[in-house]
């Protein structure tokens, strides 16, 4: 009985082992990757400084009528934004004090510039006011180099109005300012 | 039926002076005992030794700094803490006659206020911004609410004074104001240090320490999608302490 119960822990002890070893690999593994992710965060933070000028905006603008699902407003877009004669003309600055400084706006409505906004970075999201739509607080960065910036605005939600399903592909270069 | 009754007043009567004796005596004996407790007890007041002080209030400085995840962090221009607790000892008698282990359990808030930064960009000496009145900058504050729970160690080498070490986890509620932002999240704080003491009074210093993910508390309440953000926080505090 005394041999059964020894020969029991044994095999009890040797798969508790073996457990523990595979967690601390399958551990190791997952600090590796995050490591890796933060690596890559740190490069598109980097990259990501400086003074962005839009060159091209494609995308839609629906207004949905929640009960009927006619289309109260219909609007797409697929334009290239050459100067600031355009209304989705925009030139900015991105700094590491976190801080976007809007420089030219096509259509600054009621805002006076150049304007300081603070923005919120997490690795593949901006964050803050100037990234925001009516219904989400952040935009997706789709595409980053050295010279090209390509952000996605996917912004859907209901209000008074309707259903509105607005969504923005926009591109920027880096300029030397 | 008249004899009965005769008795039993009889009886009444004779039973009282003795009740109302003992009665007398009784208090006259609580009464002789109170005095005698009296200077007993204000003695026994008077000479609370270096471990009774249990319970601990602390008042203190914070030099903290909020650093996001990528990009520079806030240093603070003013912060303040208050604490309060009681020590939990594990042993009655002190070992080798000065040193105690304890469980520190109370409460922890803090608070603290930051130097915004500015953008990088040459701006021009007139304010830009929005000219919508409803846009308002409230400034850049930080607080925190949360238990603290952790060992201690603590030393009674002469007298009254007393030199305590601990290290305490500091599960807290913790809210961001950054500008026209509110941001909110569940932080695990860390604090660990040192106090000196003598009989009431102490001071002390103390590291803290811990990360979040916050979330955008208007997107919250609007219902709309937000993205979480990461912040580190680090504080050196120093504090002055009251022991009772």
């Amino acid at each position: 009985m005394k041999k059964f119960y020894f020969l029991i822990t044994q095999s009890m002890r040797k798969s508790v082992v073996c457990t523990a070893i595979a967690a601390a690999i399958c551990c190791l593994a997952m600090v590796s990757c995050e490591k890796e992710k933060d690596k890559d965060a740190q490069k598109i933070y980097e990259m990501l400084q400086g003074t962005w000028v839009s060159t091209h905006v494609e995308g839609h603008d629906y207004l949905i009528d929640p009960d009927t699902g006619q289309y109260l407003w219909k609007d797409d877009f697929n334009e290239d934004i050459n100067d600031i004669s355009n209304e989705m003309w925009i030139k900015f600055r991105l700094d590491r004090n976190n801080k976007i400084t809007i420089l030219e706006l096509g259509d600054p409505e009621d805002l006076t510039l150049p304007a300081v906004l603070n923005y919120t970075f997490n690795g593949r999201q901006l964050g803050g006011v100037a990234f925001s739509g009516d219904f989400t607080k952040y935009t997706n960065i789709v595409e980053i180099t050295d010279t090209k910036l390509v952000l996605e605005l996917d912004d859907k939600g209901t209000d008074e109005n309707g259903y509105n399903d607005y969504y923005e592909l926009s591109t920027y270069k880096k300029v030397d300012e | 039926m008249k004899k009965a009754i005769l008795m039993l007043i009889a009886a009444v009567i004779a039973v009282s002076p003795l009740t109302a004796g003992n009665e007398k005596e009784a208090t006259g004996a609580s009464l002789y005992a109170a005095s005698d407790d009296k200077p007993a007890a204000k003695e026994k007041k008077a000479k609370k030794g270096p471990w009774d002080r249990k319970k601990y209030f602390s008042l203190g400085y914070s030099n903290q700094t909020l650093s996001p995840e990528y990009g520079n962090g806030f240093e603070s221009k003013f912060g303040v803490s208050l604490v309060n607790g009681r020590n939990i000892f594990l042993h009655k008698k002190p070992i080798a006659k000065m040193l105690k282990f304890a469980i520190d359990l109370g409460s922890d808030i803090n608070y603290a206020q930051y130097k915004d930064l500015e953008g990088d960009y040459d701006l021009p000496e007139s304010e830009p911004g929005y000219e919508d009145e409803e846009d308002m900058d409230f400034g850049m504050h930080h607080i925190d609410i949360g238990l603290h729970v952790g060992p201690s160690i603590s030393i009674n080498p002469v007298d009254h004074l007393k030199l305590s070490v601990y290290f305490r986890f500091v599960p807290s509620y913790s809210m961001l104001i950054l500008n026209s932002e509110l941001y909110q999240s569940f932080t695990p704080l860390f604090t660990y240090g040192g106090e000196i003491s003598y009989k009431v009074i102490g001071i002390g210093i103390e590291g803290r320490s811990g990360n979040a993910k916050y979330t955008d508390m208007l997107a919250q309440i609007e219902g709309a999608e937000s993205m979480k953000i990461k912040y580190h926080t680090s504080a050196l505090r120093f504090y002055i302490s009251f022991r009772f």
